[in-house]
């Protein structure tokens, strides 16, 4: 007969959680890099346009106040990536928990 | 629902290890009871939508398309770049880009996607009126727009797939 251990089964939610996160941070990682390369790339043809004139001072300033813009989109972007691996982190927990007390019923 | 909450803990507390019931245990029994008999999920992001995903790869299409036929079919010489030539692509990207918001706007959890779309939609503009304003568009300053809403775009795919990406 199956026991309800209270520790043993938050050992086991905690364990599911740091199991989908250990996961899925490699994949977030490798998503901002790519989100900072390009950010790499627009800064340095930002610069080079300011050079050749393609840009005035005016329009340069403009469009440095533009890529905070563009930063607050990529930060939601990962805010939206977290927000899932959060939610797939947890219930996978309650996942552990549910199965648990099933087994007890 | 009383008397099914009281078998259940009645079933659980007979199963128990410990010697003695604590407050907390009680708790935790109510929880889990809830949560058996919930759906055991909780939702913080919008479910993936393939439409609005198909959406964004149409949009962002579109985009590369009026910008590459800007680049590679006009000069600035002649007055090639006045706006006039280009009034329809920008207002078509711009249903477009309207369209897009008021999908996600309409979807619950998806703060996220709304914001991008409401930044892409404000850079579209604000570089439509430098258009209109200079009446012309130098090879540069195109590439810098693709660019940037080349990032845009992948923006909103990852928050769009964010749920897809991590499963």
């Amino acid at each position: 007969m199956s026991e309800f251990n209270i520790d043993t089964t938050l050992r086991e939610m905690a364990d599911a959680i740091g199991d989908t996160i250990s996961k899925d941070k490699e994949k977030i990682k490798e998503i901002i890099v790519k989100i900072l390369n390009r950010r790499r790339e627009r800064m340095k043809m930002l610069v080079e346009l300011r050079i050749t004139g393609d840009l005035t001072q005016q329009r340069f300033e403009s469009r440095l106040e533009d890529e905070k813009k563009v930063l607050e989109a990529e930060f939601n972007a990962i805010a939206a990536l977290n927000k899932a691996m959060v939610q797939k982190a947890v219930n996978a927990a309650l996942d552990v928990l549910t199965k648990t007390v099933r087994a007890l019923l | 629902m009383t008397i099914l909450s009281l078998t259940f803990q009645i079933s659980i507390m007979s199963k128990l290890s410990y010697s003695y019931f604590l407050p907390k245990h009680f708790f935790v029994l109510i929880f889990a009871f809830l949560l058996i008999t919930s759906s055991c999920r909780i939702q913080l992001i919008a479910d993936y939508d393939a439409n609005v995903a198909e959406q964004i790869g149409r949009t962002a299409m579109k985009v590369e398309r009026f910008y590459l036929t800007m680049l590679e079919t006009t000069t600035v010489e002649n007055n090639g770049r006045a706006y006039d030539h280009f009034t329809e692509g920008y207002i078509d990207v711009e249903v477009e880009l309207i369209s897009l918001l008021n999908r996600n706007r309409v979807r619950p959890l998806n703060e996220n996607s709304v914001r991008i779309c409401e930044i892409t939609l404000e850079l579209w503009q604000k570089y439509k009126m430098e258009h209109k304003e200079d009446n012309s568009i130098s090879d540069g300053v195109i590439g810098l727009n693709r660019l940037t809403f080349s990032d845009l775009f992948f923006a909103m795919q990852v928050a769009e797939r964010a749920k897809e990406l991590i499963d």
